[in-house]
């Protein structure tokens, strides 16, 4: 029960990077001009960078937890995540799309700053809705 | 002495006037600068095809034209024209300096001149309002004059060509007296070039030329390649090109050369293979093409399928393995797990967290329940048993 959980946290954690990830691209190729290469082709990067990502991301989350015996940790892992998961996300991109670094940059805060500030204003107009 | 100056830009006559001899004059009516004559004309009128000994004739600089008026009876018996070969060629009829103008010529058909407006006296130092005379650059080929024919009845060379700037050379119509001299002042080495300018035109550029284009591999015939291009296809690549079109932007391949092109072959992947300096054969080319075929479809699905692959495996050992289950905090409205006691796992968990003497009591017991019921210290116990390969001091050896 809790395996399936946390699988499901990590398949939502994906589902999620994908289409912002999209989204990203296509912000690099208006502003940049850079080509992508076929749709397929990089909608399967994308997916296999979301994917990798992730996975690391997981791994480093376990083993912090393994690291903290059970103590909450409060957000403070990501301390330690973070570096390896903008580690990894440049490495990829940059191989897979050939992307400089501004490039990247772009399309890393567009896969993970956007879906922060648009969770924080659906929260904004939830409270405002009912309140 | 009298006489008018045609203007040749809007044909308005003027009268020729002493003081602005050899001076820059412009026309009242269109602002034509031109020099004035250093002489008067003896006439100046447009030419009239009707006359058949009247034949005008532009100047080579200036902006005016003259006209001569048409011979009389030959009161001076007409002679060649002395032109010595060591000087500048001064073509004038062999008139006397003595005579004056008016017996060699007859008097011009007297015009009324007191319509016509002055002309305005420019200062070329000075005048800033008009443009100043430019050379006129003399053109590439054979500069043909038409004939002249004095009112002494001795004819002109009939063509007179001139190189470089010759066109500069004033023109000055013979004043008033009979001397009617035509002067070419500057560059009076003359000389007639027979070329017909079309055969120029047509001589096929020198290889000099395409120097700089020169591609790094032989020409091959294009003829088979040239076929394709109604196909549709790139004969090279056999991606889709737009029918009619001469370069495959997949490959590079000019369906005009027969062969790729060289900027087309500079290291596309980056790898520094080999093959991405200019190749020095078709099979060596193909080979090349056949590596980065390879090299793209590794790179765009190999690549991305083993990264997935790769993360697969690495989340379901994460999950399965590596991360502490006991740990995570099941969202609110799940449940908690079957196999754990109410309020015994809690106290397992509260157990481990505490430090409990539980030691290996849960190795394999496989659920948090159940350390927790085993003993009070059971939750670590069963949480150091399933991890001990990440954490050192939870190894087996340690436990005991």
């Amino acid at each position: 029960m809790v395996r399936g959980v946390i699988a499901a946290k990590c398949s939502v954690g994906i589902a999620l990077k994908v289409p912002f990830l999209f989204v990203g691209m296509l912000l690099v190729i208006r502003i940049f001009g850079v080509g992508f290469g076929r749709v397929t082709t990089a909608i399967l990067k994308l997916l296999a960078i979301a994917m990798t990502v992730q996975a690391v991301d997981f791994f480093i989350e376990a083993v912090m937890a393994i690291l903290a015996e059970g103590l909450p940790l409060m957000g403070m892992d990501i301390y330690v995540r973070f570096p390896f998961v903008i580690v990894t996300f440049f490495a990829l991109a940059m191989k897979l799309f050939e992307l400089d670094l501004v490039e990247t940059v772009v399309l890393f805060l567009s896969t993970y700053m956007l879906p922060t500030f648009l969770a924080f204003f659906c929260m904004m107009w939830v409270y405002t809705m009912l309140t | 002495m009298t006489g008018s100056i045609t203007c040749l830009k809007c044909k308005a006559k003027f009268p020729w006037q002493a003081k602005l001899a050899n001076s820059l004059s412009q026309c009242p009516h269109c602002g034509n600068v031109f020099t004035m004559p250093s002489t008067a004309p003896r006439s100046i009128t447009p030419s009239d095809e009707k006359s058949s000994n009247r034949q005008s004739f532009q100047p080579v600089t200036g902006g005016f034209s003259l006209s001569l008026t048409p011979p009389p009876p030959p009161e001076v018996p007409p002679a060649p024209p002395e032109v010595s070969p060591g000087t500048p060629p001064i073509i004038s009829p062999v008139v006397p300096d003595s005579t004056p103008l008016e017996e060699v010529l007859p008097q011009a058909p007297a015009e009324d001149l007191s319509q016509v407006p002055d002309l305005v006296e420019m200062d070329p130092e000075t005048s800033s309002d008009i443009l100043p005379l430019m050379p006129i650059q003399a053109p590439k080929g054979p500069l043909v004059l038409p004939t002249l024919t004095m009112n002494t009845g001795a004819p002109l060379p009939e063509k007179i060509t001139g190189e470089g700037s010759g066109g500069a050379g004033g023109t000055s119509g013979g004043g008033g007296g009979g001397e009617d001299v035509l002067e070419i002042e500057e560059e009076p080495d003359l000389e007639v070039i027979e070329e017909d300018e079309s055969e120029a035109q047509m001589e096929p550029p020198t290889s000099s030329d395409d120097a700089g284009y020169e591609l790094a591999m032989d020409p091959t015939p294009p003829s088979p390649q040239a076929a394709a291009t109604t196909s549709g296809l790139c004969p090279s690549c056999h991606q889709s090109m737009k029918p009619g079109s001469i370069l495959c932007m997949a490959c590079g391949f000019n369906m005009q050369l027969g062969r790729k092109m060289d900027g087309a072959l500079t290291d596309p992947l980056g790898d520094k293979f080999a093959g991405s300096t200019a190749p020095t054969s078709y099979e060596q080319d193909e080979e090349d093409q056949i590596y980065y075929a390879r090299q793209t479809k590794r790179l765009d699905y190999y690549f991305p399928l083993s990264l997935i692959a790769c993360s697969i495996i690495a989340m379901l050992f994460t999950i399965l393995v590596v991360y502490p289950v006991e740990n995570f905090d099941l969202p609110a409205g799940i449940g908690t797990p079957a196999a754990a006691p109410a309020g015994a796992g809690g106290a397992g968990l509260l157990g481990g967290i505490t430090g409990g003497a539980g030691g290996t009591v849960g190795v394999g017991a496989g659920g948090v329940g159940a350390g927790g019921v085993g003993a009070g210290g059971g939750g670590r116990g069963n949480f150091r048993g399933r991890n001990w390969f990440f954490h050192p001091s939870s190894h087996p050896a340690n436990c005991f």
